[in-house]
């Protein structure tokens, strides 16, 4: 009888789960979910930036060769060696300038980069926080 | 009291990120427009000076009389303030250079025209067929540009044709 009385007590002194557990589980999974949607936006951008790096390369050769054909570089190395007659002249050369400057290709080139730059900087930003999330787990009340 | 208080609602109005987001909206506005106007600017040039290249094809190269202004139609549209390109001809006081965009173009030299080769000052007579030059100046009525400043630049390492091919106008 005593016997039995222990055994039932053991059973019912079974240790207790932490009152704040269904709290940590659930904020477990939000993290984890939240680490998700990061880790998917790493990849998004990871791609964004190897896409537009691989298209810098010709975009920087379409560039280059525009300006090469348009003479612009040469008439703005008139500011070095004519400053006087481009100064009396600063409307002609200036618009020499502008219509020498390959606008489209510029511009195409420009938008890459800055493609480049913005997602390169949401990539440091995401590595950043999935970096900050793993410190706060391996030292958190969540494990 | 009131006073005080309205001036400390403008004050933080000034310092508000939806006043920052003003100026910046404001400035890029003024940038687009700007940029608008010069191209349009740079596009009626452009458009009127290839006109009257077009026009004048037959006077200043020796074309078909009726010009070559259907050339144009897939092309764009040329500019007349700088012109870089190889001399194809000199002749009086004008000069014919194949320009960056692989057309003919005439230049009219005056006495106004500084004709330069590195440091030194040259004269008419000293350009040469096959010469690299850049030249800025003012496009005028006949579709030629009159020079203000020639320089003539020095010969490239490579034997290498400067533009590949001929215009339809060069090779009749």
């Amino acid at each position: 009888m005593i016997n039995n009385q222990q055994n039932n007590n053991i059973h019912f002194n079974a240790p207790e789960p932490p009152a704040d557990l269904f709290h940590k589980i659930i904020m477990r999974i939000k993290e984890e979910h939240r680490l998700m949607s990061i880790r998917r936006r790493i990849f998004v951008f990871s791609s964004l930036s190897i896409i537009s790096i691989i298209a810098l390369i010709p975009a920087f050769n379409w560039v280059q060769q525009s300006f090469s054909e348009s003479g612009f570089f040469q008439f703005l190395s008139l500011i070095f060696t004519d400053t006087s007659v481009v100064l009396a002249y600063w409307k002609s050369f200036t618009l020499a300038l502008i219509e020498s400057l390959p606008v489209i290709t510029l511009s195409v080139f420009l938008v890459i980069v800055a493609v480049f730059l913005s997602s390169l900087k949401s990539l440091a930003k995401n590595i950043k926080v999935v970096f900050s999330y793993r410190r706060l787990f391996s030292n958190s009340e969540y494990k | 009291m009131n006073i005080n208080l309205n001036l400390e609602g403008v004050a933080k109005f000034f310092q508000s990120k939806c006043f920052k987001c003003l100026i910046i909206v404001v400035i890029a506005a003024v940038v687009i427009l700007l940029a608008f106007k010069a191209g349009t600017m740079v596009g009626f040039r452009r458009g009127d000076f290839s006109c009257h290249w077009g026009d004048n094809y037959h006077k200043n190269f020796g074309g078909p009389r009726g010009g070559f202004s259907g050339m144009m139609n897939d092309r764009d549209f040329m500019p007349g303030n700088g012109i870089f390109g190889q001399v194809i001809k000199v002749e009086g006081d004008s000069l014919i250079i194949k320009g960056q965009d692989n057309l003919e173009k005439s230049v009219l030299v005056n006495e106004k025209t500084s004709i330069m080769k590195f440091q030194e000052q040259m004269k008419m007579a000293d350009l040469k067929v096959d010469d690299r030059v850049v030249v800025m100046g003012e496009p005028n009525e006949s579709g030629q540009t009159i020079a203000r400043l020639i320089r003539i630049m020095p010969v490239p390492p490579t034997d290498a044709p400067m533009v590949p091919s001929m215009s339809p106008g060069l090779s009749q």
